[in-house]
């Protein structure tokens, strides 16, 4: 996928809490159809944490959005529990938004900047007409939970709170309705360690005490490591690679995973990254290049790369690649003619 | 770097506080810091420390019912106490902020290519059809594909990576002597932030521009800063050569912030470490070290008011602990490792 196909996915499909088949998603834009998510297939199992990660634009945020039904879907099928919710109508959609929450990547501005946090949290309470003592309850406990004290920040609207603090509402504003599947875009970006550290200590607990699924949209690799269980990557709307956590972050195999790891910034490296940057044109989704969208920057491309679309393959155990040369690094092959 | 004769930025006991109906809210409590011209100065510390009201109040951006103490000399000139019509020609040529939050700071209604040149037209007195060459040329060096058509978007059109790069684009325009970029990279992966951050290396060696780079990233600030500055509960508890603070930090506060900071080089912990605790109220800090309702080491004496002023040490690197951490007991653990590994002088 920066190909295509399934090879990657559970055969049973009762294994999953969510099934992704070749979602697809476009926005009209006045200079053309931005191909923001194309052909991506995943599927999230029960009590895992799936990690999402990719190039800024390349489509993390849609598709997020897009299984939640928050963002229009061009084709595809997303199944949640043996209900396939681009087909649901709007009443049970509704029902099942309950246990489907999004944590959106702007905390500030997805909060609406009339109602106090203490409304603001338990608004999906408010909605599902639980009585005051219950909410009042409810909102103590979320914002407890994300280290917020309810006395102190309970009466405060949005603009009052510093950037870490709305996304801690925001944080608790999901929970409060104790969802079954939260997809959480970069939800502790704006958080110093330590507290980063408590949310995520937070979610292992709340897995550990009801099966909580969890996709998480992040740029910090390090905490993705830390969180996720498997982690898929992305690249201009296509997969690039999925797998266990452990073993992409170990043994990238595709060449812009790879891009990607060698990017992260070390303490003692000159300028603070070890690897070389990443050259060559940046692409745009309103014309993607044939074939692996990756080839304009990659590495190892060859001609085969701009004619034929990479399938997803197996390349370990649990591990999958969308690349013709999976596996295969520069240092150890003499780059392919054609280059 | 050079210490020129006159910092670009003195900021000197500055108290910033926000009148609420609960009382006071203490965000800024008698910080001090300067920063010279082509000098990058990190600011770390926990969330709701103060970090982004210091930044506010230097761009003189307040919300209502806020009020200031001290001195913010820009460039010589008191923000604190200039007319609106100064401090207004202050913003864009001499210091541009990048916000923390691109989704609120950006105009919804009004489509980029405009959010970009406006400024450049004001204070450049160029005309609408070069700021827009510029426009495109900045929105390349930043990183956005197909500028030119990405100019007629509106900001819910882009990723919240690309917001963040418009911003950052909106801030350089006008070719400021100092930028304060408040969270800068949080919306971009490492690819993109790292050539954002060559980018204001860059620019700061070429044009001298003085960089405050405000972050919870601090493997970035290690890289990215000569000196930082360490803030809690709107006090600043240490300030140093960046080094010399990551490396042997003395405060506690900071010995804690930097242990809890997960590696990818480090083993992979289901649990992550935390700081036990929350920041204290700041309506009513406690006297003395904020710190100490949290400090393993705490006694009576940081409980006594002022124990917490800035104690001078070698090289500039200043701390505010009754009980520092002995020098070099500190560093990550990361760190130690990495001794192992040659050092670098090639570090900016
Ligand atoms: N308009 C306001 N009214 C009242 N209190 C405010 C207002 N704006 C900010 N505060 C408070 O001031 C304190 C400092 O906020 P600031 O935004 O400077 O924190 P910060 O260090 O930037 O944190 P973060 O890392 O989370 O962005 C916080 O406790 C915050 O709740
Ligand atoms: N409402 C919209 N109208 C038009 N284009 C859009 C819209 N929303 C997103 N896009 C485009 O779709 C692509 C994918 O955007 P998306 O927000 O999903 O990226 P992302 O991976 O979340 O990026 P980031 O890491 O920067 O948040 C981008 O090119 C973006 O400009
Ligand atoms: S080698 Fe080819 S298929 Fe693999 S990432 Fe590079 S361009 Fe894509
Ligand atoms: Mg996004
Ligand atoms: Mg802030």
């Amino acid at each position: 996928m920066a190909g295509t196909g399934e090879a990657h996915l559970l055969t049973d499909a009762a294994d999953t809490v969510l099934s992704v088949h070749h979602l697809q998603v476009e926005y009209r834009t006045p200079g053309g159809v931005v191909q923001a998510v194309s052909d991506v297939s995943f599927d999230v199992r029960p009590g895992e944490t799936l990690g999402l990660v990719g190039e800024s634009g390349c489509g993390k945020s849609t598709t997020g959005k897009a299984v939640l039904r928050l963002e229009k879907i061009a084709s595809g099928r997303v199944v949640y529990r043996g209900e396939d919710l681009a087909a649901t109508k709007r009443g049970p959609l509704r029902r099942l938004r309950r246990k489907l929450q999004m944590i959106f990547q702007d905390p500030v501005s997805s909060l609406n900047p009339r109602r106090s946090v203490r409304e603001l949290v338990v608004e999906g309470l408010t909605i599902a007409g639980r009585p005051a003592a219950e909410r009042r309850e409810a909102a103590d406990r979320v914002l407890a939970d994300v280290g917020l004290d309810p006395e102190r920040f309970g009466p405060l609207y949005p603009r009052q709170l510093s950037g870490g603090q709305a996304q801690r509402v925001a944080i608790a504003r999901a929970l409060a309705i104790r969802p079954d599947l939260i997809v959480c875009d970069e939800p502790v970006s704006a958080l110093d360690v330590s507290v980063q550290a408590q949310i995520v200590n937070l979610l292992h607990d709340l897995k550990d005490e009801h099966d909580l699924t969890l996709v998480f949209i992040s740029h910090d690799l390090s905490v993705v490591r830390s969180v996720c269980d498997r982690v898929m990557v992305m690249y201009l709307g296509r997969i690039c690679e999925v797998g266990d956590v452990e073993s992409v972050f170990a043994a990238p195999a595709h060449p812009y995973t790879r891009a990607l790891l060698d990017s992260v910034p070390r303490r003692r490296a000159a300028g603070g990254f070890t690897g070389p940057a990443l050259e060559g044109d940046i692409p745009t989704p309103l014309d993607p290049p044939s074939g692996c969208r990756f080839r304009t920057r990659c590495p190892l491309a060859t001609d085969r790369c701009a004619e034929e679309v990479p399938e997803v393959r197996p390349v370990g155990d649990g591990h999958f690649a969308a690349c013709h040369y999976a596996g295969i690094t520069a240092d150890t092959v003499r780059v392919p003619a054609g280059v | 770097m050079t210490a020129p004769t006159r910092p670009l930025l003195q900021v000197e006991d500055l108290r910033t506080w926000i009148a609420t109906d609960s009382g006071p809210v203490r965000a800024v409590d008698g910080v001090s810091l300067t920063v010279a011209a082509g000098e990058a100065v990190g600011l770390v510390g926990e969330s709701g420390s103060g970090k982004s009201m210091l930044a506010r109040t230097v761009m003189g951006l307040l919300p209502d019912r806020a009020g200031t103490s001290g001195t913010v000399l820009l460039d010589g000139v008191d923000v604190l106490t200039a007319s609106t019509r100064v401090r207004q020609s202050l913003l864009g040529p001499k210091v541009a902020m990048v916000f923390q939050d691109a989704g609120r700071a950006l105009n919804p209604v009004v489509r980029i290519g405009r959010q970009i040149t406006e400024g450049m037209v004001r204070h450049l007195g160029i005309s609408r059809a070069e700021a827009r060459e510029r426009a495109v040329g900045l929105l390349t060096e930043v990183g956005v594909p197909d500028p030119r058509r990405r100019l007629a978007n509106y900001p819910f059109q882009l990723s919240g990576g690309m917001r963040q790069r418009i911003m950052i684009a909106i801030a350089l325009a006008c070719e400021p002597d100092l930028l304060i970029a408040d969270e800068p990279t949080t919306a971009l992966d490492v690819t993109v932030q790292r050539q954002i951050l060559d980018l204001l290396d860059r620019v700061r060696t070429t044009r001298g521009m003085g960089l405050v780079l405000i972050s919870h990233d601090l493997g970035l600030v290690a890289g990215r800063t000569d000196r930082v500055a360490v803030m809690y509960s709107g006090r600043m508890v240490e300030e140093g050569p960046t080094d010399a603070v990551f490396d042997s930090p003395r405060h506690r506060y900071t010995e804690a912030l930097l242990a809890s900071t997960p590696s990818l080089d480090a083993p992979r912990a289901r649990r992550m470490r935390v700081i036990e605790g929350a920041l204290p109220d700041p309506r009513r800090p406690p006297a003395g070290c904020r710190f100490a309702p949290r400090c393993a080491a705490a006694d009576a004496a940081c409980e006594v008011p002022g124990a917490d002023s800035l104690r001078d040490g070698v090289l500039g690197h200043r701390h505010a602990c009754v009980h520092p951490v002995p020098p070099g007991a500190g560093g990550v653990a990361a760190d130690r490792d990495a001794a192992l590994m040659p050092a670098d002088e090639t570090r900016s």
